[in-house]
């Protein structure tokens, strides 16, 4: 769409030069990719500049001649902007090469522990859901005593550290109790451990939201008019105040879907949950620089992709976020 | 060799409290946590042997690859041993053994036949004769970099041949007195299956599952010329988490566990696991590099250094009591070379103080550099340094980072590392102490052990050979050319179920020999 500015035009001004106007998605699209791109480009430099996967792969009894040899091999002695020009090359291609350690494409190798961690950060933002919005409703509409028990709570499930939380579950249900594996990935029961982990912080930040967000309409006008034609407050609030709180709600789901696949790493690490997090911290301590690019590179489409649907799922939940007047 | 068993966390309370007093906060969580666990929690062990038992080993990470010839070092080694052999093998006193090959001998200074066992076979039916083992010599030898490490071991080979279908002929590049170690270390693999998924050995277990990075799941070979009686089913899993790891012991979901920290370890003691410890073949210790400061060309200063280290308290705090102190020389007992009439550094606070002072060597920076795994060691040595009037603090670097620091050129004058010759057990593998190349550090700054070090490479005299690496040895020492720190041990915890842990000379459990009682 192009054009200039109506206000400009009505008020007679000199007519504003043509430019390109991007709808709000193609603009957010392209904003994203161009920050893959430097998410890459520092990556790239970073990686390199930091460690030598020749050493890694030669260990501490190699000669230099051996570690020369690799480094050769693997392409190291290039010219780094020659490395660099043919990294983004392969990149508009996909290929980001073959692990150096497993011979295996890079990509395909993260590509196929990506649905283990979709499936993590999927139950819990479902738990965040399903567990956080009665939470907020509680905090921001129980009794005192109700609150200040839930807002302690709320305080302990975002002060405790995913790692600190997940090695005590493993302690009790593991252990102790012998309900859940301590450890492993594929079944339902490893599920549960990391999906509380992870969603300990969620599920607090997720109520927090939704009582900010109802004691903030509270002397709403619509909220009143819907008491005055004698609507049950149950009924306010499930059908006036809660969905009108959703579009804050859903824009901090967002944040927090786009944090938990990176941030599952840790979580992934303590429970061996087979994820894309617990394979880039491998290929990490490895230096294993095909698969680091791969996994960080999948993670910023997703990223990408989970902005997108989010602003297009808050522009449908609130529609005046498309007009511009929310 | 010394193997150690089964014993109570209780026997050594002091030492936990200095292990614990190193460990990091969250292993510290875990601790408390493993400790409120009680007592006894293992099984009882002591019942009937079985027959078709399923263990499941776990380990802080596990092999990279299928194919031995890929794998790094000894994480890939406790998966290689089990499905892989080699030509020969290090018995538990680190003596070769027969195993592929049942004789060797020298045709001349630089080539060797190896005569191969009758009647082995490969799991996948394939026969093993003198073309598959030439056959992978070849491959390794192609400069392939997925090869690299492997391709280090066989450092001296320059080609392999079949002379016949039992003989297979190895040729080297110069004389070298440790071909028979180097070949302890190369797995064989059917040649029908180089490129296969799944590489075929003639080990006592077969691969029927592969998860990367997470687990392998092996079973019995049938078909193995040294079958496994009491294990049929064997998993490896990557458990990278050491509390986890721990848990998993304890639950029962694993049945060994390895690269547990020391703490830990005796924690899972004092819970009834057993725990089985043996030198790994390392050396502790750290480098003094003169190129990075000058100063630590003066003899008084190195041996002030080494002076200062109380190194059975290193030992207990920073090894968790699973090592043994050293003081005197690089290599241990049962290794070629080994000296014990050479001397040992004693802690001797005051006379370290006293060089030091006399050295004009007050106040000076010695700032120590290692990797992550090694901070809790390098601190306590920089703590003794700091106490005699030196200034030193630890810097970690990452491993890619350390690794040229510690083979090309060091900005820090100390490095603490552990040598990794038990791969070889032979001196030939510490070559950071031996001859250098332009631009590159030397970690001893004495020419006769260098030329010692080129002469012992190539002799093929075993007296002759001995007596170079004890001279090696004692210039070493006389020169205080090393902070010599201990031999750190191998520690593996297991259920009560598995009994003692049947490990090989190298260390690497021998899964075939494992008796699980039920």
């Amino acid at each position: 769409m192009t054009g200039a500015p109506p206000a400009a035009a009505a008020a007679g001004g000199a007519p504003a030069r043509r430019r390109l106007r991007l709808g709000p998605v193609a603009a957010t699209a392209l904003r994203l990719v161009l920050t893959l791109l430097g998410l890459l480009t520092l990556l790239f430099f970073l990686v390199r500049l930091s460690g030598d996967p020749a050493a890694v792969l030669a260990g501490p009894s190699a000669t230099p001649e051996q570690l020369e040899e690799i480094r050769t091999g693997l392409g190291l002695d290039e010219p780094l902007l020659a490395q660099y020009v043919a990294f983004l090359g392969d990149v508009v291609r996909l290929d980001f090469g073959t692990s150096v350690f497993s011979g295996e494409d890079a990509l395909s190798s993260v590509l196929s522990v990506l649905p283990a961690t979709l499936l993590l950060v999927l139950s819990t933002v479902l738990t965040s859901v399903v567990v956080g919005i009665p939470c907020g409703v509680v905090l921001a509409r129980a009794g005192r005593l109700a609150r200040g028990g839930m807002g302690a709570a709320m305080t302990l499930a975002q002060a405790v550290p995913s790692f600190v939380l997940g090695v005590g579950l493993i302690f009790v249900f593991a252990v102790q109790l012998g309900w859940l594996p301590a450890f492993g990935s594929g079944t339902p029961a490893t599920l549960v451990m990391p999906t509380i982990a992870l969603a300990a912080f969620a599920v607090a930040r997720t109520a927090r939201m939704v009582a900010a967000e109802l004691e903030q309409g509270e002397g709403h006008d619509y909220l009143r008019t819907a008491y005055a034609k004698g609507a049950s407050s149950r009924r306010v609030l499930w059908r006036h105040a809660l969905p009108n709180a959703m579009p804050a709600v859903a824009s901090a789901l967002v944040v927090e879907v786009s944090y938990l696949l990176s941030g599952a790493v840790v979580v992934e690490v303590l429970f061996a949950y087979n994820g894309i997090g617990k394979r880039l911290v491998d290929a990490i301590f490895a230096r294993d620089y095909p698969v680091v690019q791969a996994a960080v590179f999948v993670i910023g489409v997703f990223v990408i992709v989970v902005n997108l649907v989010g602003d297009a799922l808050v522009r449908a939940l609130d529609p005046r976020t498309a007009r511009g007047l929310a | 060799m010394r193997m150690r068993a089964v014993r109570k966390v209780s026997s050594r309370p002091g030492l936990r409290a200095k292990s614990a007093a190193l460990g990091v906060a969250s292993l510290g969580l875990a601790l408390v946590l493993s400790g409120c666990g009680g007592t006894d929690e293992a099984e009882a062990g002591g019942g009937e042997p079985a027959t078709d038992a399923s263990v499941t080993i776990g380990s802080t990470a596990i092999s990279n690859s299928l194919d031995p010839s890929a794998a790094l070092s000894s994480v890939g080694r406790t998966y290689t041993k089990q499905v892989f052999d080699q030509l020969v093998v290090f018995d538990a006193d680190g003596v070769i053994q027969p195993s592929l090959a049942t004789e060797w001998n020298r045709v001349d200074d630089t080539t060797m036949d190896f005569t191969l066992r009758d009647g082995v076979t490969f799991s996948n039916g394939d026969p093993l004769d003198a073309e598959a083992v030439a056959a992978n010599i070849t491959r390794v030898l192609s400069g392939d970099p997925a090869y690299a490490t492997v391709a280090g071991r066989l450092a001296t080979v320059k080609s392999a041949t079949a002379e016949s279908a039992e003989v297979v002929r190895v040729v080297t590049s110069t004389p070298d007195p440790i071909l028979l170690n180097r070949m302890t270390l190369f797995d064989i693999v059917a040649p029908s299956t180089f490129k296969d998924e799944r590489p075929a050995g003639s080990g006592p277990f077969k691969v029927t599952g592969y998860q990367e990075g997470v687990k392998i799941e092996l079973t019995r070979n049938d078909s193995s010329w040294r079958p496994s009686e009491s294990v049929k089913d064997l998993t490896i899993e990557a458990i990278p988490n050491p509390t986890t790891l721990a848990s998993a012991l304890r639950t029962g979901e694993v049945d060994v566990a390895f690269g547990l920290p020391a703490d830990v370890v005796t924690q899972l003691e004092g819970a009834g696991f057993e725990t089985t410890a043996k030198p790994a073949g390392s050396s502790a210790i750290t480098s003094l590099i003169a190129d990075a400061e000058p100063k630590l060309g003066d003899a008084r200063v190195r041996e002030a250094i080494n002076l200062a280290v109380n190194r059975d308290e290193f030992v207990d705090a920073a090894l968790g009591g699973f090592g043994t102190p050293n003081g005197s020389q690089l290599l241990q007992e049962g290794y070629v070379g080994y000296d014990d009439s050479l001397p040992s550094f004693g802690y001797d606070l005051d006379k370290a103080k006293e060089l030091v002072s006399e050295a004009g060597a007050e106040g000076l920076e010695l700032p120590i550099a290692t990797t992550a795994l090694f901070k809790a060691q390098a601190e306590a040595v920089a703590g003794y340094l700091n106490a005699v009037g030196f200034k030193s603090e630890v810097v970690i670097q990452d491993l890619s980072a350390f690794i040229p620091t510690l083979l090309q050129k060091s900005e820090y004058p100390l490095l603490y590392w552990q040598t990794d010759y038990y791969d070889l057990r032979d001196i030939t593998s510490v070559s950071r102490f031996g001859p250098t190349a332009p631009g590159q550090q030397a970690h001893i700054p004495v020419n006769d052990y260098q030329d010692l070090y080129v002469k012992q490479s190539t002799e093929l005299d075993e007296d002759a050979r001995e007596a170079d690496i004890q001279q090696m040895a004692k210039i070493l020492n006389e020169e205080a050319g090393v902070l010599f720190l201990a031999w750190p041990d191998t520690v593996y915890s297991s259920a009560a179920r598995i009994g003692e842990l049947p490990l090989g000379g190298d260390s690497l459990i021998r899964a075939e020999a494992i008796v699980v009682t039920e």
